[in-house]
């Protein structure tokens, strides 16, 4: 009896471990089940859905990813125009995701500092930074700033329908994604049309030079020249000069814009790797042929007397002045800078389609144009703790309908391809036809580590040429040792 | 004996509560002042590049004083300082002291002009130099303007080499000779009157008055007003950095744009750091060469 008693004990308790054993397995099972379906559910929710428009893929996203905590993106940008045309969308993006950007817009001057600070403490406080393309390729290679690899790989941002290109901009050495393009900027011309595209001037210069002129296929070394000269005259008959044919740039830094328009042209074409310096070798490669070209081309025109006397103090913002007050009948700068003339405005003397028109800039006969492309980059730093909604925001800013957004309501200068073409941009932005019209050849200024310091050393010896204190060869040598000098320094 | 003790301990305390007093104030001039001057030395003792990453930060000795001294850029921006400041200085001194004397006899609306005069050194040197990029505009410029009317020659001011430095200068006199005036003007109601009626008892005319009487007994303020005005000039930098950049072709590259440029835009901190342990030794040998010369009078 006692036996059987035990029996039924280790009987009952066999069953019942089986019964827990069995039901907490089969309730395993179903919580995994549930668990996966809830992963499938998060995994749909945080993957692309076909045909859904990037910009609300990301605000989908980031909104899910953000669901029930209390997230803040803090974004470190210039008050410049990029800076403007970004301030002008983000409600968009808040209102979309509820989560709350937080900007500090600083100036261009006060922004590379700001940046390399930030990025040398080895703890930035901001987990989105925009800056001056100008500077990235220091900044690109810094420890600091996030690998985009694994975020583009998620969300494909939809490189080939931005312009060509920029997508290698935000390429660190190693082949990472570090950066993305979000205002790029073309070197374009501003002309005015009320005078070039007179019939009248036209025959006048056939019958002086020969040959009739086409302004959107100028060549740096000969119908530029001769349009510059052509058109500098003494318009109020006083016997002196008060209308140049050409303004360029040749103050310190934004000269060496002025040099790359030509410089690009003449050798980038054949030789896309390296310009300037050769990094590698740590060596200058200004003083060949091509460098004595570009110069002599340059230096042609001013020695003509066909450009404004005051050129060595004309940097970005003064060309605008030059300009628009009437001072010449060419000048260049980047795309953006033309913004406020092309349409009428009141306080600018010369402005509007009926006196000022746009084209490429010149190039060489029988080599497809190039022109040189600049602009502004963004990066996530190392630290942040929220990389994927950083990246979103980046994707979402980019995104072809935000793209569009910005440029109808700002001075922003758009990454996509279909916004250059769509005619209700292009109306309100003339200038996105002529600098979409060489998109195709874009070039970069040099990705290497010493182009500030050689841009500043080519500036100060094309103003010393300029201003006949030295002869182009002399010039040449000078930048070449002092430019070898700045490699050294940088250790190689 | 107790009463003394007491007194002693209360005197001894009374002694020593300044030190206490004053370290705080030590204490943070020291962090604030010392400290990085400290960090500052050695810093310019290594290979330092803040935004080159590839550049290793390792000690290097005095390789970065060599390259400064062996660096054509480094002389041209010490020369180009030296004229500036001599020039300017100069410049400063004539004027203020023409607009003190001018002042001094009048009575009635003194101190209106004197508030006019001062307009100039009140306003920020980031504004002056934004007024003088249009100011000396070679198209749109008010001074070009006037030349116009006059039927002078247009001169490209800040866009020439060869006019750049003298276009810094002018502004600079512009900004700071009311301060010298100020400093000159405080002095000359500080002279006796007694000196002048004597001197003119004695039948002097105004040149003699001037030079044996005003010069001489105001000669400690010339030296004040040399001596900060040396400082300022020094260490320009705003409206050249505003207006020029250094350019065009390294004509206005004082040695305080040349350090920034090292510095912040070229990020080489070390090079950077060695200039300004040299720009200070040079502060403060002029700084106690004239204050030498000061302290001489007494």
């Amino acid at each position: 009896m006692r036996k059987g008693k035990l029996t039924l004990l280790i009987l009952s308790f066999l069953c019942l471990t089986f019964t827990v054993t069995f039901l907490f397995a089969g309730g395993g099972k179903e919580k995994a089940k549930e668990e996966m379906k809830e992963e499938a559910v998060v995994e749909k929710e945080l993957g692309p859905m076909p045909g859904e428009p990037m910009d609300k893929m990301a605000t989908r996203i980031a909104k899910a990813l953000a669901k029930g905590k209390k997230i803040e993106l803090h974004v470190l940008l210039t008050w410049d125009p990029p800076g403007q045309a970004l301030l002008k969308v983000i409600p968009i993006w808040e209102k979309a995701t509820g989560i709350k950007v937080f900007t500090e817009p600083l100036s261009t001057i006060e922004m590379s500092q700001k940046v390399n600070l930030e990025l040398a403490s080895g703890e930035p406080d901001y987990d989105i930074i925009q800056y001056d393309r100008w500077i990235h390729k220091p900044v690109l290679e810094n420890p600091n700033v996030l690998n985009l690899d694994p975020y583009i790989k998620k969300w494909d941002p939809k490189f080939e329908t931005m312009l060509p290109g920029l997508e290698e901009w935000g390429i660190a050495d190693d082949g990472t994604h570090r950066g993305f393009v979000f205002w790029p900027g073309m070197y374009i011309m501003a002309y005015r049309a009320d005078m070039i595209n007179d019939p009248k001037e036209k025959s006048a210069f056939q019958e002086k030079y020969g040959y009739v002129y086409d302004i959107d296929n100028l060549t740096w070394d000969k119908s530029y020249k001769d349009l510059a000269e052509f058109f500098t005259r003494d318009n109020d008959g006083d016997g002196k000069i008060d209308f140049w044919g050409s303004c360029e740039m040749f103050a310190p830094y934004a000269a060496g814009d002025t040099y790359m328009s030509r410089y690009l042209n003449y050798w980038a074409r054949d030789h896309y790797v390296d310009y300037l310096s050769d990094p590698e070798a740590g060596k200058c490669l200004l003083n060949d042929a091509t460098g004595k070209r570009v110069f002599k081309d340059l230096i042609d025109v001013v020695n003509a007397g066909s450009m404004v006397p005051e050129i060595l103090q004309t940097d970005w913002g003064a060309i605008l002045g030059s300009f628009s007050s009437g001072r010449s009948a060419m000048a260049f700068q980047y795309g953006a800078t033309w913004y406020p003339i092309q349409t009428s405005a009141s306080e600018f003397k010369i402005s509007g389609p009926d006196k000022v028109g746009f084209a490429h800039i010149p190039g060489i006969k029988g080599k497809p144009r190039s022109t040189m492309n600049c602009g502004w980059i963004s990066f996530i730093t190392g630290n942040t703790d929220i990389p994927e909604i950083a990246y979103l925001f980046m994707l979402w800013r980019s995104s072809p309908k935000i793209d569009r957004e910005m440029a109808m309501t700002s001075l922003h200068s758009p990454v996509r391809e279909a916004t250059y073409q769509d005619p209700e941009v292009i109306a309100v932005n003339p200038t996105f036809k002529a600098q979409f019209e060489y998109s195709e050849n874009l070039f970069t200024t040099p990705a290497h580590l010493i182009y500030e310091e050689e841009n500043l050393i080519l500036s100060n010896h094309m103003a010393a040429v300029a201003s006949g204190d030295e002869t182009i060869d002399e010039a040449l040598k000078k930048i070449e040792s002092e430019i070898n000098k700045k490699w050294e320094e940088v250790g190689k | 004996m107790g009463t003394y003790q007491c007194v002693k301990i209360k005197h001894n305390s009374e002694k020593h509560i300044w030190r206490w007093c004053v370290f705080p104030a030590l204490f943070l001039i020291l962090f604030i002042g010392i400290g990085p001057l400290i960090y500052s030395l050695y810093i310019s003792a290594h290979q330092y590049n803040l935004a080159k990453t590839q550049v290793v930060f390792k000690f290097i000795g005095f390789k970065n004083y060599i390259f400064i001294f062996t660096s054509p850029h480094f002389w041209n921006s010490f020369k180009l300082t030296l004229i500036f400041s001599a020039v300017s200085v100069s410049l400063e001194l004539i004027l203020g002291t023409l607009l003190a004397l001018l002042l001094i006899n009048i009575k009635r609306g003194r101190n209106v002009f004197r508030s006019l005069f001062l307009i100039p050194m009140v306003i920020t040197p980031i504004a002056v130099g934004l007024m003088g990029r249009y100011i000396f505009d070679d198209a749109v410029g008010q001074v070009n303007w006037v030349f116009r009317l006059l039927h002078l020659p247009r001169i490209i001011w800040y866009g020439n080499i060869k006019t750049a430095l003298i276009t810094m200068i002018i502004l600079d006199v512009w900004e700071w000779s009311s301060f010298v005036f100020l400093i000159i003007l405080a002095g000359l109601m500080a002279i006796p009157p007694e000196y002048y009626e004597a001197a003119k008892v004695e039948g002097a005319g105004l040149f003699p008055i001037f030079f044996k009487i005003t010069l001489p007994t105001l000669r400690n303020v010339y030296l004040l007003a040399i001596l900060i005005r040396i400082i300022d000039t020094f260490k320009e930098f705003d409206k050249v950095y505003i207006m020029t950049r250094g350019g065009p072709d390294f004509s206005t590259d004082l040695i305080t744009i040349r350090n920034y440029t090292i510095a912040f835009r070229e990020y080489n901190i070390g090079v950077g750091s060695a200039l300004s342990i040299l720009i200070l030794i040079i502060m403060i040998f002029l700084g106690t060469f004239l204050i030498r010369l000061i302290r001489e009078e007494y």
